[in-house]
């Protein structure tokens, strides 16, 4: 989660989600495109929402394509909106009960 | 190959047997996946539904890979919204692949139209749908609230000493 918050903490790393946003699946050239920086540091952002989860890559033939994962949002959701649900209680024990079944079996 | 519309990544600590069945089991899908059952014998070509609390059919489509524990994938067309229903099937594939810390899961979602009904209620959906899993398979981290890093409230020199 340290790592979410941090890749988030810049413009310009806000800006790519945004344009991932707008359009899924674009390669490094097509993220470059209009955001005059150079494509060194484009990279070294990208590079970093990866590690952070926040996009999430897929090789199409030869190209990289880059997509916006909003999974790590949904966790932080999850933990301080979904925290007093109740549940989230039945659902580990539904697990547990589930689990033990499995191993019994 | 048709170009991946939406691509979904987290890391589970949970071996692949387990999230596979996190995928495959009404047990689990129940509690993380807005409340419904799945329903398939997971062989290619059986039929797969999500099955809501009155079971009626949520989602339905058609099983077209079933590598446990490794890739999973089906047809997707949503029932329960009229406009969603109309779009022709879609296709979700699930990828999972042993990692240091447990499973990554790619969740796949393509064969969309643009803009149409389901591709708006895929993007919503998954992001929920994954992280949901994700917190139902690692349950101590989940409700294990740790401390701020950084003191700072009053009574917290109290607190400490005592």
């Amino acid at each position: 989660m340290d790592a979410t918050f941090k890749a988030l903490a810049d413009p310009t790393r806000r800006a790519l989600l945004d344009r991932l946003l707008g359009k899924q699946g674009q390669t490094l050239t097509e993220l470059v495109d209009g955001l005059g920086m150079r494509r060194q540091s484009v990279a070294k952002h990208l590079a970093i929402l990866e590690g952070a989860g926040l996009v999430s890559c897929q090789w199409h033939g030869r190209e990289k394509l880059h997509y916006l994962n909003t999974v790590p949002i949904a966790e932080i959701s999850r933990r301080w909106l979904d925290r007093f649900s109740g549940q989230r209680a039945a659902a580990i024990l539904n697990l547990r009960d589930a689990l033990q079944e499995n191993e019994n079996e | 190959m048709s170009k991946p519309e939406f691509v979904y990544m987290t890391v589970i600590a949970a071996l692949p047997e387990r999230v596979w069945q996190g995928l495959t089991t009404a047990e689990f899908t129940q509690q993380y996946w807005h409340g419904t059952r799945v329903r398939s014998d997971f062989t290619p070509g059986a039929t797969i539904e999500f099955l809501n609390d009155d079971d009626s059919v949520g989602v339905a489509g058609e099983i077209l890979t079933a590598d446990h524990p490794k890739e999973l994938s089906y047809t997707w067309k949503f029932l329960r919204n009229p406009d969603a229903a109309a779009d022709p099937a879609s296709r979700v594939t699930f990828r999972l692949e042993p990692v240091r810390a447990g499973t990554r899961l790619s969740v796949i979602h393509d064969r969309l139209e643009e803009g149409s009904a389901t591709a708006t209620m895929v993007a919503f959906g998954w992001p929920h749908v994954v992280a949901g899993l994700k917190t139902l398979l690692e349950t101590g981290e989940a409700v294990d609230f740790t401390a701020p890093e950084e003191p700072g409230c009053p009574g917290q020199q109290a607190a400490a000493g005592a």
